[in-house]
């Protein structure tokens, strides 16, 4: 130790600026590092299954998926703060050396909002204007995690494309959070439900699939 | 390493340049956004992203700012350390800057964000929240009997449904509907599945769900009654009951489900109650999210000022410091002797002012540098042209220093003395003495005077000084003199002079005379021998016998020839011995060698006169250039009675006189020529030497007189052999163009030609040329061409004319 301390007196003046720099570093890391933690109990959106398949032409995806909320979360719900959920999907061909080419993409917006005067938990489609309600937030909650029949695009838009990759995340929107909420929602771990990007294949089209007849 | 310092280049070129208005628009950039951000802030609905994206450049700015702040910083640091000229006054002055700008900066920012939580803590009030869930309570209680008779309506037409069998339900649900008043009623049979539906609505082709925990509440044969915010602003009642009672739990049992339509009045009512609620719920959720995003937003312009204004100070204190940077650097240079620095005068103000004297006195000092230079320049050439003096001095020069260490000689000291400079320099004359032990006399004489005090300043010692040298013996005359002690050097100045010669020429003059006294005192009884010894053959010799008559003969006879032989013996040394005074007169040569001829007329060996026919007038002693060529004829005489010629041909002596011309100047010439033997080889070196001579009873003075009568005056005499036939036929005079003998001897004279109107010095010592020989004849060849000379015979007086302007300009020459 004493060595080391005589090497690192040495070095002081020359590494005095690295210094700097590093400390300033080290710190940003076990920032970096703390909110890290705070994640890993926090509210989380994970996808589970994604399964698609063509019937009648059109591209139908099924969704799973989990969403914890963290009691932050809730309670601001409880407080008359609704949420929006977006779905994104996208079918992309991958390209060498660059990104990938976009084929198609949809998404479904969900809004989640607690009802103070009925007391239940209103759950609306916001794109189909649609909306139900459920006495409990884990049944709003289960509804939201079971995606069904998601018409994601038509089979004919993905003819002769070549190979292509699907994926799916589920995404909070920042942008529709009351103002105060968006600075903390970007950073804070409490309020982090984008998933990651799931890859599901993207079925192959068959000649029935098309659905000229329709 | 060339790539890296273009690099280094273009950085403090343009970056450097560049940072300052970057960092101003930055600023300006970060006002404006900071402005942008507190209105969105404000405004409710504002484009996607915007404010992420404010705040995110804003986030950029601040960041670039802080990184010019940082870098000035570390190099105001690093500056510092190195103590870089107006490093700390910088730091003190960006020191005090911030501390002016901060410090109000930080009283504002306290009190703004303590106002500002104060200030949203006021907003809420417990009271109005109570007030607000009471009525949101009251709405709900006010829909309490509707919710009850509701109910009521459908468990009675659950009832009413209960026996019908499954077909039939369809076409009674509708009938059993508008009884109750119900706006949808639908049957969910097993598996959730609809059985049958009846609505007022008849758009409405999917009837309403109800959610799993009323289905399951239905199931269990319990009812579920509650309120359906449905879509939008239309809320109902929604009513689930069993509809066959008993069969609970299995599963299979149908469900019955009745909504009923809310009055739009009260509807709206409980509408905008919950509005209200909500707002305020909302409120108080999100202030404490309002305070830290008002508290951020104070914290970004904090942090935006402060480091607007530390990078103010920077800017302010480098353009503040730039002349006092610029003073430092310029005196730095001034110290290390640059004089050459002007610094820019580009403000009026105190610092101005000083630049401009700071100027001045650069431009004073550089003055007198140069002046000081100057000076050092003459200074150096003096002391070099000094050095050279020294160097060629014809003595010897050693200079000591004060503690007797010789600093400087000169090469002629190396000389007499045979040392070598490089063993001499810095050592004291005692040292010399041991690396060279033939200089000890030296020592001996003058070691003792270097010693300190011993030798008053500016006093002289004179010593002689015999040493052993490379050359043999010398005689130096030495002097040492102390330099003047206030002399910046002071020390010891030792010259020596080489006086041998000088010496040996005393002793030679003191000999001669001793010689001629000695000559004279042995000539004086000389005459009376002769003359008694004559006078006693005369009487005696008749009256003796024949025997002692013999005797007498032969002793007086040898007494008078040895007496004879001892006279001209005497009268050539006291020639040789005789004080140098002659009396010069002008007298033509060619007049003097014809008379002297004449004397030898009808002699053994002929005396030829080959003469140019013109005079050729000398400054001479007519007695003493006759005695020259009575010696030079008679050599030649005797060598050619003695030794024969070695040629077919009579023995003659020849006497040639003309005019030689050499280097612009014009010399009578003398040659006296013979046909012998010539002169034995191993002697011409030294021929003029006294005593050199081959013949047994000769003396060896004959050629050293003629030489000494030459150099009196002012002449030289050189003896060659006579080398080859064709030699002597380009010789001197062209017109004699006879082939003569192949051998013989030859003494040339050469004397100044003498003008009458030229005053001549007498006393004049010319030195006699180092070789006393000259082999061959090519060199005395004149280059004058006969046609010349004839016209020099017909016009003597042209001729004179020229040859006056051409020796009056060789005069300049010579006497120079
Ligand atoms: N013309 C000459 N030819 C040959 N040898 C000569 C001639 N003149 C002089 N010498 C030589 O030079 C020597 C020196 O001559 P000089 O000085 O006159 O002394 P001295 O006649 O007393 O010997 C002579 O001994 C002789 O050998
Ligand atoms: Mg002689």
């Amino acid at each position: 130790m004493g060595s080391f301390m005589l090497c690192w007196k040495k070095t002081d003046r020359a590494a005095d600026r690295n210094s700097a720099a590093a400390s300033a570093l080290s710190v940003f890391l076990l920032l970096a590092l703390v909110l890290l933690c705070a994640q890993a109990h926090a509210s989380s959106a994970n996808i589970q299954r994604a399964h698609a398949e063509i019937r009648e032409g059109v591209v139908y995806l099924d969704v799973d998926l989990k969403l914890v909320l963290d009691k932050e979360m809730i309670d601001a719900m409880r407080n008359a703060i609704p949420i929006n959920l977006s779905m994104i999907s996208v079918i992309e061909s991958p390209r060498d050396w660059w990104l990938p080419n976009e084929i198609a993409s949809d998404q479904r917006r969900y809004r989640l909002e607690f009802h103070a005067l009925s007391k239940t938990w209103l759950v609306t489609d916001t794109l189909e204007h649609e909306a139900r309600s459920f006495s409990t937030l884990d049944g709003a909650l289960h509804s939201l995690e079971r995606i069904r029949a998601w018409p994601v695009t038509t089979a004919k838009h993905l003819e002769g494309r070549g190979p292509l990759v699907g994926r799916v995340r589920m995404v909070l929107d920042v942008n529709k959070l009351p103002l105060p909420l968006r600075f903390p929602a970007l950073f804070d771990s409490r309020w982090s439900l984008n998933s990651a990007w799931f890859s599901w294949t993207v079925p192959t089209v068959g000649a029935a699939d098309r659905g000229d007849d329709l | 390493m060339k790539f890296v310092g273009s690099w280094g280049q273009i950085y403090t070129r343009w970056i450097r340049r560049l940072i300052p208005p970057i960092s101003m628009m930055v600023v300006v950039l970060l006002l404006i956004l900071m402005y942008l951000i507190s209105e969105s802030l404000q405004r409710a609905n504002q484009p996607e992203h915007l404010y992420l994206s404010l705040l995110g450049l804003s986030a950029l700015g601040i960041l670039f700012l802080a990184a010019v702040v940082l870098g000035h910083i570390i190099r105001l640091v690093s500056n510092y350390r190195r103590g870089a000229p107006g490093a700390r006054l910088t730091a003190r002055l960006v020191l005090t800057f911030v501390g002016l700008t901060s410090i109000p900066v930080l009283i504002v920012f306290y009190f703004s964000v303590s106002f500002i939580q104060r200030g949203i803590d006021s907003w809420f009030d417990v009271q109005v929240e109570q007030a607000m869930s009471d009525a949101l309570s009251l709405s709900q209680l006010a829909f309490d009997g509707q919710m009850r008779t509701a109910m009521n309506e459908t468990m009675r037409a659950a009832t009413q449904l209960k026996g019908v069998s499954g077909d039939l339900v369809a076409l009674d649900l509708n009938a059993v509907r508008r009884n109750t008043g119900a706006h949808e009623m639908t049957i969910f049979g097993s598996r959730n599945l609809i059985v049958a539906s009846a609505s007022d609505d008849l758009q409405a082709i999917v009837p309403s769900r109800p959610d799993e925990t009323a289905l399951s509440h239905a199931r269990a044969g319990k009812d579920f009654i509650g309120l359906d915010p449905g879509g939008g602003d239309s809320m109902r009642i929604r009513v689930v009951v069993p509809l066959t009672a008993g069969l609970t739990g299995d599963g299979s049992s149908e469900v019955l489900q009745a909504l009923y339509s809310i009055s739009p009045r009260a509807n709206q009512l409980s509408s905008s109650v919950q509005a209200a609620f909500n707002e305020y719920r909302s409120l108080i959720f999100l202030h404490k999210s309002l305070k830290k995003t008002f508290t951020f937003a104070l914290t970004l312009a904090l942090l935006l000022s402060l480091l607007t204004a530390v990078w103010l100070a920077f800017i302010a204190a480098r353009r503040l410091l730039a002349p006092i940077r610029e003073l430092a650097a310029g005196t730095r240079a001034v110290a290390e002797g640059d004089y050459s620095l002007r610094l820019p005068v580009d403000r009026r103000d105190d610092l101005g002012q000083l630049v401009q004297s700071f100027n001045t006195m650069t431009a004073r000092v550089r003055r007198a540098h140069q002046v000081m230079q100057q000076l050092q320049e003459v200074a150096d050439q003096e002391r070099d042209y000094l050095e050279t003096v020294i160097q060629h001095l014809s003595s010897g020069v050693l200079t000591l220093s004060p503690d007797g260490r010789i600093t400087r000689n000169n090469s002629v000291v190396t000389q007499l003395l045979s040392i070598t400079s490089q063993h001499i320099d810095g050592c004291t004359l005692t040292e010399i003495c041991q690396i060279y032990p033939h200089l000890e006399p030296i020592c001996a004489a003058f070691g003792h005077l270097l010693e300190p005090g011993q030798l008053p300043a500016g006093a002289t010692v004179e010593a002689q000084v015999r040493i052993m040298g490379d050359a043999g013996r010398r005689i130096l005359l030495s002097r040492v003199a102390a330099l003047p002690a206030d002399d910046v050097t002071g020390g010891f100045v030792l010259v020596f002079e080489d006086v041998t010669t000088l010496i040996q020429a005393q002793r030679d003059a003191a000999w001669s005379e001793v010689a001629r006294r000695l000559a004279h005192e042995i000539k004086n009884p000389l005459t009376p021998i002769q003359l008694s010894a004559e006078r006693l053959r005369r009487r005696l010799l008749g009256n003796l016998s024949d025997e002692p008559a013999q005797i007498l003969d032969r002793s007086t006879q040898t007494i008078i020839n040895q007496v004879e032989a001892m006279k001209f013996m005497v009268n050539e040394f006291a020639e040789y011995a005789r004080s140098p005074q002659i009396t010069l007169k002008i007298l033509d040569l060619d007049e003097l060698v014809s008379e002297v001829i004449d004397l030898y007329k009808g002699g053994d060996i002929p005396v030829l006169h080959r003469s140019v026919g013109h005079p050729l007038p000398v400054r001479a002693d007519a007695g003493r250039i006759r005695q020259v060529l009575h010696n030079l004829i008679r050599n030649a005489q005797q060598a050619m009675t003695e030794q024969g010629c070695p040629g077919s041909d009579e023995p003659e002596v020849t006497l040639s006189t003309g005019l030689h011309q050499e280097g612009g100047l014009v010399l009578v010439e003398l040659t006296v020529t013979d046909n012998g033997t010539g002169f034995p080889e191993d002697m011409i070196d030294r021929l003029f030497e006294p005593y050199t001579t081959t013949r047994p009873k000769g003396s060896g003075l004959g050629l050293a007189i003629v030489k000494k009568i030459v150099e009196e005056h002012s002449g030289m005499v050189l003896a060659s052999n006579v080398q080859d036939g064709p030699v002597e036929l380009q010789s001197d005079i062209p017109a004699r163009g006879v082939a003569t003998a192949k051998t013989g001897a030859r003494i040339v004279i050469r004397l100044p030609f003498a003008l009458p109107d030229l005053p001549m010095d007498t006393n004049r010592e010319t030195a006699s040329p180092k070789s006393s020989v000259l082999t061959g004849s090519k060199e005395d060849r004149p280059e004058t061409s006969p046609a010349d000379l004839t016209s020099r015979h017909n016009a003597p007086r042209d001729l004179f004319r020229r040859m006056d302007d051409t020796r009056a300009e060789s005069d300049l020459d010579h006497s120079g």
